[in-house]
């Protein structure tokens, strides 16, 4: 033995410790406890979870501060105020009106027309080169209406620079004439004709995400949308959540003959495409948020039901479901405590997806003409107007899609992280 | 006889949420040509991860090999690039797994199931390789062979299927199979044939065999050399004959008295089970991993490490009842085989 | 095999009957009917009524579209007066179809490739990648991402027209929108199961027999992960359908779904049944081609069909 240390004590008898056998020594914790834990680690859930509650309180009290700030309604009209944008600018737009000196491949304006690129340009023949500096029929001028003409005679001898140096004298002869005018630049930058009006840019003091084409504020009929979208969207899957959870637990429960029949209609009215079915509905009643919502529950609920049925059947025919009916619990029992909690979970989840689902074809439906009638606003009919003149005012389609998307992303994250901590095979 | 592997101070962890997990301890053995390897141990015990350890088919990560060799004709295979690993694998060792229902591939037919490894390692192709392939299902004692090669996983038995799991695992002749719990998930009657069957084969081919079990009972007949181990670590180790009639560890005693045994008769007429549950490996004990679960346990045992006392011609018992100092205690297991004298155990 | 395919025969048929029925009344029960212009005199509009056979009873009505359905006649629409429904369609449908399998295939095609890639790179970065464009791609409805690519990539860089022309060129812009977010469903879903086919115990014996990662996923990850793909794409190929609703509109496509949507607001009953039922036809046959094929293709099913007989 080559063990120095050991003496005869080290060997008394101690026999088992099966406390200390059959303790576990990691933490032990309860299922929802852990639900929480990890829906509480996962941090795309938790960042999602604060996107959507900041969505829904700026719902809720959007339409509210802008009204006691400044007045704002979703209806109300102001034809002086039509199309702004979030960042004002009082550039003017540039109007090419003469020009017998150069050919070019391409236009390239941007939205408003305050800078313009011609590209590839070449020098043609001597002549009037003319621009019109602000347009008062242009419908997307901010600040004064004035108009200005800028003209210069090219002659033979001319090169580009010497065209350009004749421009932009002629622009500064324009504004030492009247400050009004805010200045010009052209510049030549390789084959290319840059010209761009100077103005003031400043925050959109009074209408923070602008106006649509009837001056009517976008802030407050985002809010306001969005009240609508998520009042629809929440109102439709809890019914239908209430409806499918019924359908599917009687049928799942009661099994056999009625199981057969009320699975079998479902599986005829899900063959149905939907979107037909909400398009003619729609028509039917007379468009408005009840309807909406009513369409969406109707063609909705089959999916929910068959979740619920499938996780009862699979429920009741568990061990402890099992156990509990032999311990002589009775259906009501069976159904409260056992059946109930157990499929919270899936359902949970269903619920969570469906929400962006409803969003999405209330969206669908405005977008086609079906959705709430004017002047309400929701989501899709935002998008849907803004789609119209989303190349002269992209804000009045991004402001929606922004929110739309947010939305959407953030109830397909959460849903996504719900399920994974949901799912009791995930837990590691 | 030559040795083919030799494992030497392996040691395997893994990562989970709450920590790494030390799956298997300081653990050595050695694998001769020709002969059959068990190890033996509950669920936990390290036996799979072992297992599947020496063709490092354990996903990397969370699995890491800290320390130790894995040493295959002389080469510590824990060196390879997986490209060389591929080599060794189908083609040098084989391997069967538990659950024949789910090990095929169900979309594949047998038939191109077997051939595949063929293919990948002898660049057998077409005809010779279906040859080879009928060849190995006649082996396997699957009827119809012919018929057989062009079916599909779902329309086999469990014993057949794990025959044909036997034939995709020898098809290219290898040095070493090693069949994990291959008798598991099967009848009791279809696991004596599946034993035979893989012991007839052995005579066959001279492969070497390493099997993985949780019950002793399967092992008797078939291993003549017998690993026990526990919490990661090696309990006990010796010949089939040394674990069986003259075992010095507890834990293995424990293990003898949960098999059902015909010759016995118990008085109260029920089998015994150890108490407890195995050792968390995430925070392994300090001293013996079976402390908390044995009777016999004394101080030592809860502060060290107990050394691999040799206890027998080739047995050794990681025990510190085998010290000098120690109280005598008997091999509470009636064997029907009385060992004739034996001798004060050595230490090492 | 033969006798199952009969029975989902029958029953599609059955179902279209369902649909056909239910549209009918819900279509009479609509408040007005076609003939609302208040310049019309009574007298023309009774005229209208009887050519049309809406001044007799609504059973006897439908009794009469049930027999011509069965002869395969749709009648004639009512808003453009002298063209037959089957006429319509015949002439738009194409429209609609060349987005709807440009679309499928770009889905199809992508969906499993990112889906795969993701499920190998399991919680790395190209897993991350793919998971984000998944989630990107069902957050983003058809109608934003429409104008936007019509926009960026029509407008502003002048890659790709911005209404659908004659040219091939023309019908990328809209087959990606219409595809992007079934192509995102079939990402997430691949991914799925190709981590569940990952985890399975087969793929531990293709391991130990020495295959190569790459021979592992081509002969034995993929056809096992894409059987469940191929069962969603029956349901897929509906949503494209009724997408493409959207889509039309977006790039002025003179497809089924723009003429579907006004033939509703105009109340067209003729246009309105004969679109549904169309529609309501290709979805179920499509549904039920999948499913044949899932059954060829499946081994366990198919000689489950075989011992059916």
């Amino acid at each position: 033995m080559t063990n120095m240390q050991l003496d005869q004590s080290d060997f008394t008898h101690v026999g088992k410790n099966l406390k200390a056998a059959g303790e576990i020594k990691r933490p032990s914790l309860s299922y929802w406890k852990d639900v929480y834990r990890r829906l509480k680690n996962n941090k795309v859930v938790v960042v999602s979870f604060f996107i959507l509650i900041i969505l829904i309180i700026m719902s809720i009290i959007g339409p509210i501060i802008t009204k006691s700030l400044y007045g704002h309604t979703y209806e109300k009209q102001n034809l002086a105020e039509q199309n702004q944008t979030p960042i004002m600018s009082n550039a003017r737009s540039i109007t090419l009106i003469s020009n017998d000196v150069f050919k070019y491949e391409e236009y390239i304006p941007n939205y408003r027309k305050s800078k313009i690129k011609f590209k590839n340009v070449q020098l043609k023949s001597a002549g009037k080169l003319g621009f019109k500096i602000g347009n008062q029929a242009d419908e997307s001028w901010q600040g004064d209406k004035k108009e200005y003409e800028l003209v210069i005679d090219v002659v033979n001898t001319d090169t580009w620079v010497s065209i350009v140096d004749k421009l932009n004298a002629e622009g500064e002869r324009l504004l030492a004439q009247d400050p009004d005018f805010r200045g010009i630049e052209f510049a030549k930058k390789g084959s290319n004709l840059i010209i761009e009006t100077k103005g003031e840019k400043w925050f959109n003091k009074t209408h923070w995400f602008g106006t649509d084409e009837f001056g009517r504020d976008l802030f407050t009929r985002l809010w306001e949308g969005g009240r609508i979208s998520f009042f629809i969207a929440f109102i439709s899957v809890f019914v239908t959540a209430i409806f499918g959870i019924l359908y599917g637990g009687i049928s799942g429960y009661m099994g056999g003959k009625v199981d057969d029949i009320l699975m079998r209609v479902v599986e005829i009215l899900m063959t149905v495409p939907d979107m037909l079915y909400t398009i003619l509905l729609l028509t039917v009643m007379d468009p408005g948020i009840k309807p909406i919502s009513i369409v969406l529950i109707v063609t909705g609920w089959m999916g929910t039901a068959r979740i619920v049925r499938g996780e009862v059947m699979r429920l009741k025919h568990s061990e402890y479901v099992v156990a509990a009916k032999t311990l002589g619990a009775d259906s009501k029992r069976i159904i409260l405590k056992h059946l109930i909690p157990n499929t919270m979970g899936p359902i949970i989840v269903d619920m969570t997806m469906m929400i962006p689902k409803m969003i999405f074809a209330e969206a669908f439906l405005s977008f086609i003409g079906l959705g709430v009638p004017v002047p309400y606003a929701s989501w899709g009919s935002l998008a849907n107007q803004g789609a119209k003149i989303f190349r002269q005012f992209p804000h009045q389609l991004l402001v929606p899609a922004i929110a739309i998307s947010l939305t959407m992303f953030a109830f397909n994250l959460l849903g996504d992280g719900l399920r994974d901590a949901l799912d009791p095979r995930l837990r590691k | 006889m030559k040795k083919i592997l030799e494992v030497k101070n392996l040691e395997v962890s893994f990562d989970t949420y709450a920590g790494e997990v030390q799956a298997v301890r300081d653990l050595s053995f050695d694998l001769y040509e020709g002969e059959t390897l068990a190890i033996v141990g509950e669920s936990g015990s390290g036996k799979s991860v072992t297992a599947k350890s020496l063709m490092r088919l354990n996903p990397e990560p969370p699995v890491k090999y800290k320390g130790g060799q894995i040493l295959f004709n002389g080469n510590n295979i824990l060196e390879y690039k997986e490209k060389e690993m591929q080599k060794i694998r189908g083609n040098q060792i084989g391997m069967i797994f538990q659950d024949p229902m789910t090990s095929l591939n169900p979309t594949i037919t047998v038939g191109k199931q077997i051939m595949e490894g063929l293919k990948k390692h002898q660049k057998i192709k077409g005809a010779a390789a279906k040859e080879a392939a009928l060849k190995m299902l006649k082996m396997v004692q699957i009827p119809n062979p012919e018929q057989r090669f062009h079916e599909y996983p779902h329309q086999f038995s469990g014993g057949m299927r794990q025959r044909a799991m036997i034939a995709i695992a020898l098809v290219c002749n290898p040095q070493i199979l090693i069949a994990d719990e291959p008798t598991t998930a099967l009848d009791v009657t279809i696991q004596a044939q599946i034993l035979d069957l893989m012991k007839d084969l052995q005579n066959k081919i001279k492969t070497s065999i390493i099997l993985i079990t949780h019950d002793l009972g399967v092992v008797a007949h078939s291993a003549q050399r017998i690993i026990v181990m526990y919490g990661g670590k090696v309990v006990e180790s010796g010949t089939t004959d040394e674990i069986f009639y003259h075992s010095k560890h507890p834990y293995t005693w424990g293990l003898l008295k949960s098999v059902p045994r015909l010759d016995i008769s118990k008085e109260n007429g029920r089998l015994d089970s150890i108490e407890g549950t195995p050792p968390d490996l995430l925070v392994p004990p300090k001293g013996c991993p079976f402390a908390d679960r044995c009777e016999h346990a004394m101080e030592i045992c809860r502060k060290q490490m107990p050394p691999q006392f040799k206890t027998g011609e080739n047995q050794y018992s990681a025990c510190w009842l085998n010290h000098e100092l120690a109280p005598k205690v008997e091999n509470p297991v009636e064997t029907t085989k009385k060992s004739p004298t034996q001798g004060g155990a050595k230490s090492l | 095999m033969l006798k199952y395919i009969l029975k989902r025969l029958l029953m599609a048929l059955g179902t279209l009957w369902v649909i056909a029925t239910l549209t009918f009344f819900l279509m009479h029960a609509l408040p007005n009917d076609p003939f609302t212009d208040p310049k019309l005199k009574p007298e023309v509009k009774q005229a209208l009524r009887v050519k049309y056979g809406l001044d007799k009873p609504l059973s006897e009505q439908y009794i009469i579209y049930m027999k011509n359905i069965a002869k395969g006649d749709l009648g004639t629409s009512i808003k453009y007066p002298g063209r037959s429904v089957s006429d319509m369609i015949k002439q738009s449908f194409p429209k609609s179809f060349a987005l709807g399998w440009r679309a499928l295939i770009i889905a199809v095609v992508f969906g499993i490739f990112f889906g795969v890639v993701a499920a190998l790179n399991h919680q790395k970065f190209l897993d991350y990648l793919s998971i984000i464009i998944a989630i990107i791609g069902v957050s983003i409805p058809s109608i934003i991402l429409g104008p936007i690519l019509a926009y960026l990539f029509g407008v502003q860089l002048g890659w790709f027209p911005v209404t659908v022309d004659k040219t091939q060129w023309s019908l990328i812009l809209p087959s990606i929108t219409l595809a992007l977010s079934s192509l995102a469903t079939i990402s997430r879903l691949m991914r799925t199961t190709t981590l569940e086919v990952l985890g399975q115990d087969y793929i531990s014996t293709a391991k130990s027999k020495g295959l190569s990662r790459y021979q592992i996923v081509w002969k034995h990850v993929l056809r096992n992960a894409i059987m469940p793909v191929i069962t969603v794409l029956g349901p897929l190929f509906a949503a494209l359908i009724t997408g493409s609703i959207v889509v039309e509109k977006i790039f002025a496509v003179a497809g089924l779904g723009e003429y579907f949507v006004s033939t509703i607001t105009e109340q067209d009953y003729p246009m309105i049944m004969g679109i549904t039922i169309f529609y309501a036809a290709l979805i179920i046959l499509s549904i039920l081609i999948v499913d044949i094929i899932y059954g060829f293709i499946d081994p366990r099913l198919r000689i489950a069909g075989k011992g059916g007989k």
